[in-house]
C-alpha cells in the first residue's frame, strides 16, 4: 500500500513541478500564485474524493498518493516565512489567509458535493 | 529530464514515507498527530535545503530539485491538512479542529524560520568539506 502510495505521490510532485515552472512563466515568481493555486485544487479534488467514499484503493492511490503529492505544505510555509523576511507583511498574511481559509472552504465544497455521488 | 526523474524517485519516497509514517503513528485522542510531525518536520527541512547553497552547490543540480520538490514536497502535504481540518469542524470538534490548525500554520512558520536560520549559519562558516 505504501509504495502505492508512493506512485501516486511521484506523480503529483511531478504535476507540480510542471505546473509551478508554467505559472511562474506566466504570472512571475514575486507573489506565489502557483503553489497557492496547487494546494487549493488540491484541497477541493480531496475533499471530493473524501465525501465521495470511494473505497480503500483510489483513496491512497489519488487521495493520498497523487493530491497528497501533488499539494505541499513545506513549500507553503517556506514561501511564507520568506515574505516575512523580506518585511512583505501584507503579501504574507494575504497568503497565509487566501491558502488555509481557501483551503478549508474548498475542501468543505468538495465534501459536500462529494456526498452527492454517494451511493 | 534529470530533473523529472529525480523528483519521480524523491517523490516516490516521500509519499510512501508519509503513508507509512500515517500508519505506524498512534492516532490515540483523535489528534492527527502523524501529519503535524510530518508538515512541520519538511517545512524546516525544505527551508534549511533551499538555503544551504554552500552545500548544495557541489551537488548536481537535480539532485537538489529532486530533494525539494520531489521529496520532501510529496513528504509533506496540504490537501491533507485542509480537509481533516474540515472534518474535525463538521464532527463540531472546535477545540481539537482549533489547535490542530494553529500547531500546523505557527509550528510551521517556527520550522521554516529555523531552517533557514540554521542554513545562514551555516553559511557564514569558512568551508565545509564532506
Amino acid at each position: 500500500m505504501a509504495a502505492l502510495a508512493g506512485l501516486g505521490a511521484a506523480v503529483g510532485a511531478l504535476g507540480r513541478y510542471e505546473i509551478t515552472k508554467w505559472v511562474t512563466g506566466l504570472w512571475g515568481n514575486r507573489w506565489p500564485f502557483a503553489t497557492l493555486l496547487i494546494n487549493l485544487l488540491g484541497s477541493l479534488l480531496l475533499g471530493l474524493l473524501t465525501g465521495w467514499q470511494w473505497g480503500t484503493w483510489p483513496t491512497v492511490i489519488i487521495g493520498t498518493g497523487v493530491l497528497g503529492g501533488f499539494t505541499t505544505y513545506s513549500t507553503f510555509s517556506h514561501e511564507l516565512v520568506m515574505l516575512v523576511d523580506q518585511r512583505r507583511y501584507g503579501a504574507a498574511l494575504s497568503y497565509g489567509l487566501v491558502s488555509v481559509g481557501g483551503g478549508l472552504l474548498l475542501a468543505a465544497l468538495g465534501l459536500m458535493v462529494g456526498l452527492r455521488f454517494v451511493g | 529530464m534529470a530533473n523529472v526523474l529525480a523528483i519521480l524517485i524523491c517523490g516516490f519516497l516521500g509519499g510512501s514515507l508519509r503513508y507509512w509514517l500515517g500508519e505506524v503513528i498512534p492516532t490515540g485522542t483523535g489528534f492527527p498527530w502523524s501529519l503535524v510531525l510530518i508538515n512541520l518536520l519538511g517545512s524546516g527541512v525544505l527551508a534549511w535545503l533551499s538555503h544551504a547553497q554552500r552545500l548544495t552547490a557541489k551537488w548536481p543540480e537535480a539532485l537538489t530539485i529532486g530533494l525539494g520538490v520531489g521529496g520532501v514536497g510529496a513528504f509533506t502535504t496540504f490537501s491533507t491538512f485542509s480537509v481533516t481540518t474540515m472534518t474535525l469542524l463538521e464532527r463540531q470538534q472546535w477545540g481539537l479542529a482549533t489547535v490542530y490548525l494553529m500547531v500546523t500554520v505557527f509550528g510551521g512558520l517556527a520550522c521554516s524560520a529555523f531552517g533557514v536560520w540554521c542554513a545562514r549559519r551555516w553559511w557564514r562558516l569558512p568551508s565545509v568539506t564532506l
